[in-house]
């Protein structure tokens, strides 16, 4: 999985909010606010993707335990899956669009 | 001198008050239509619970008007419970009269209903209709002026995707009679004054108004006309035009007793007056309004939406930015809660515009992009051209923010401008229209004297242009005379309209002509 490069993320107010543009704003019309994890996970997710390797990635980052770790992204990916995140065979459709 | 209607609200209370219950049920099912014009949904509340639960006997109004009393004052799970009693009582019966009115009732509070959309509300009353035949809609505009924002906003009926726009119209005309039609071509026409601006209706403006019945004219057609009056109007443009209209639709709700719709008449009036410089009598009303106990308090209901919401302009105009903020978020949160897309866009946007005048910019440019972002939905752009200078600034940041000035400014790319329809427009194009619109909207608002300043003086192409339009060339023809591509000519006419601050070539002409240009 990768991000939706129509999504672009923006640092105001203390908040890391995601801003859909492009052909992904005329179906997406809300505003997806992150904290600093979730928004350290958004730069990660620029490049393809497994929850396996995320969750590598968090570990080397943060200090926190697999179980919460596993936990947060799950939830993270749930929460963005309709939109922001996009599966590889989805990423190849959207690049020959 | 009293009129019929007002004396009507008196034998309610009247009867409320001497415990007549049996009396006041038969008269408030007598007056069911017009009962929500009459009473604040508190009002309602209290004179239904006294009258008592809908029983077997009872007709179909009557549980109407116990299922208006709940929905209006958001009480979701009695409505529910409502809904399903009138759903028993017409599910068995034969088709026939009894049936249809059951069913009218059931739809009529299905289109209070926030939590059913306007798309599906439609595709259920197509169904039934086709079993019992056309219906009426008791209220549309909800006692404020407009129908396409009023009780469930319209404007994805209007929207031009893969139904192509007049699938919806089609099935309105299925399901009902004249008098519907009239509204649902009013909120068409205000749909279009919001999103593709005025030019898209000028020929059909003093049609729709003559077409209201100066007798016989409906609540709902008296304030769907002063819903596109205040539309043309906004930015203290048309001032002084429709006044006459604005006359009959006053007068028509004092003659009925309306208070509810022509406190949010008077709402309106006050802050189109304060944009156009008459600030006196607004500052007195929001003087007023602070002092009034029913709105101190910060709660927002159907009653005070539209009020509170003109409140919170009526702030931002006086310059008064904490109180328009506070104003702005309680209206943005109703509005949201109940599927007022737009009213929770220009609240948004509006709170954006407080806060950015606060000095709390990023908290500003976060609101507007929210703003922005649900706006585009239904492509609305007049409620983001309605807050001058500031207004124009918030969707310059948020253009900085998502990259789009410098997809624009990119090397080799060349700017473009998009003239075409707003509805069809892509995400680029909608902004880039938007932000045209703000901007010209700003320098409508500025003083004679900015305005000059704006208006640099035009260069030598812009004046021989501009000279062969006033002498009736097409701009192909122009382009062939400068020997310059048709694409250039139009960067010059739209340079041209942009300094003259006009939007045709007519306009143009007599524009340059005042100047002394031509």
């Amino acid at each position: 999985m990768r991000r939706n490069q129509e999504f672009v993320i923006c640092e105001a107010a203390g908040e890391y909010i995601l801003i859909p543009t492009g052909n992904t704003a005329l179906r997406f019309h809300h505003l997806i606010i992150l904290n600093k994890a979730e928004a350290f996970l958004w730069q990660l997710l620029k490049t393809d993707q497994t929850e396996e390797s995320l969750l590598r990635n968090v570990m080397r980052t943060y200090e926190v335990d697999e179980g919460t770790a596993r936990k947060d992204i799950a939830d993270f990916i749930e929460r963005l899956k309709d939109g922001p995140i996009i599966g590889e065979d989805e990423y190849v459709l959207y690049r020959r669009k | 001198m009293c009129c019929i209607e007002e004396n009507k609200k008196r034998d309610f209370e009247r009867l409320y008050e001497q415990e007549q219950w049996k009396k006041l049920k038969m008269l408030l099912t007598e007056n069911a239509e017009e009962v929500s014009c009459l009473l604040t949904p508190g009002e309602l509340r209290q004179m239904m619970e006294t009258s008592g639960r809908p029983q077997n006997e009872d007709g179909p109004m009557y549980y109407y008007l116990w299922g208006l009393a709940q929905i209006r004052s958001d009480d979701r799970v009695c409505f529910r419970e409502t809904m399903r009693m009138i759903n028993t009582r017409y599910r068995f019966m034969p088709a026939g009269k009894e049936k249809h009115d059951w069913i009218e009732v059931y739809l009529n509070l299905l289109y209070e209903n926030p939590e059913c959309s306007i798309l599906d509300w439609v595709d259920t009353a197509e169904k039934y209709v086709s079993i019992v035949g056309r219906i009426r809609l008791y209220s549309m505009a909800g006692n404020r002026p407009g129908i396409c924002f009023g009780i469930k906003e319209m404007s994805a009926l209007f929207l031009k995707d893969k139904w192509g726009g007049g699938y919806y119209t089609a099935c309105w005309r299925r399901i009902f009679g004249a008098v519907e039609r009239r509204l649902f071509k009013m909120a068409e026409i205000e749909y279009r004054l919001e999103t593709n601006g005025e030019e898209t209706v000028e020929g059909e403006l003093n049609e729709i108004f003559m077409s209201v019945d100066r007798k016989n004219g409906t609540a709902d057609e008296w304030l769907g006309c002063a819903g596109i009056i205040f539309k043309l109007q906004r930015n203290g443009r048309h001032r002084g035009e429709y006044e006459a209209i604005m006359h009959s639709v006053i007068e028509f709700l004092t003659a009925k007793g309306y208070s509810l719709a022509l406190k949010n008449i008077r709402a309106a009036v006050r802050v189109m007056q304060g944009v156009t410089g008459e600030k006196e009598s607004l500052i007195k009303w929001l003087e007023y309004l602070r002092v009034e106990r029913s709105l101190q308090n910060e709660w927002v209901d159907t009653t005070n939406l539209y009020i509170k919401f003109m409140q919170a302009r009526g702030y931002l105009n006086v310059m008064q930015y904490e109180r328009a903020r506070i104003c702005f978020k309680s209206t943005a949160a109703y509005s949201e809660l109940i599927g007022q897309t737009w009213l929770c866009v220009g609240s948004l946007f509006g709170q954006a515009a407080a806060v950015w005048e606060q000095g709390e910019t990023q908290e500003a440019v976060k609101l507007s992009a929210q703003a922005l972002t649900m706006g585009i939905q239904y492509k609305y752009t007049g409620i983001f051209t309605e807050y001058g200078q500031t207004g124009v600034r918030l969707i310059e940041a948020y253009r900085k923010m998502t990259g789009l000035d410098d997809n624009l400014s990119m090397a080799g790319r060349r700017k473009k401008y998009y003239y075409g329809n707003v509805m069809t427009a892509s995400y680029e194009g909608y902004h880039s229209i938007l932000l045209r619109k703000a901007r010209k909207e700003m320098r409508y608002g500025q003083s004679q004297e900015e305005k000059d300043q704006v208006r640099t003086a035009l260069t030598m192409t812009e004046v021989l242009i501009l000279q062969y339009i006033a002498n009736g060339y097409s701009n192909k023809e122009i382009g062939e005379k400068m020997n310059i591509r048709l694409t250039t000519v139009k960067t010059h006419v739209y340079s041209i309209y942009r300094k003259l601050d006009v939007s045709s070539r007519v306009m143009a002409i007599n524009r340059a002509k005042a100047l002394n240009i031509l």
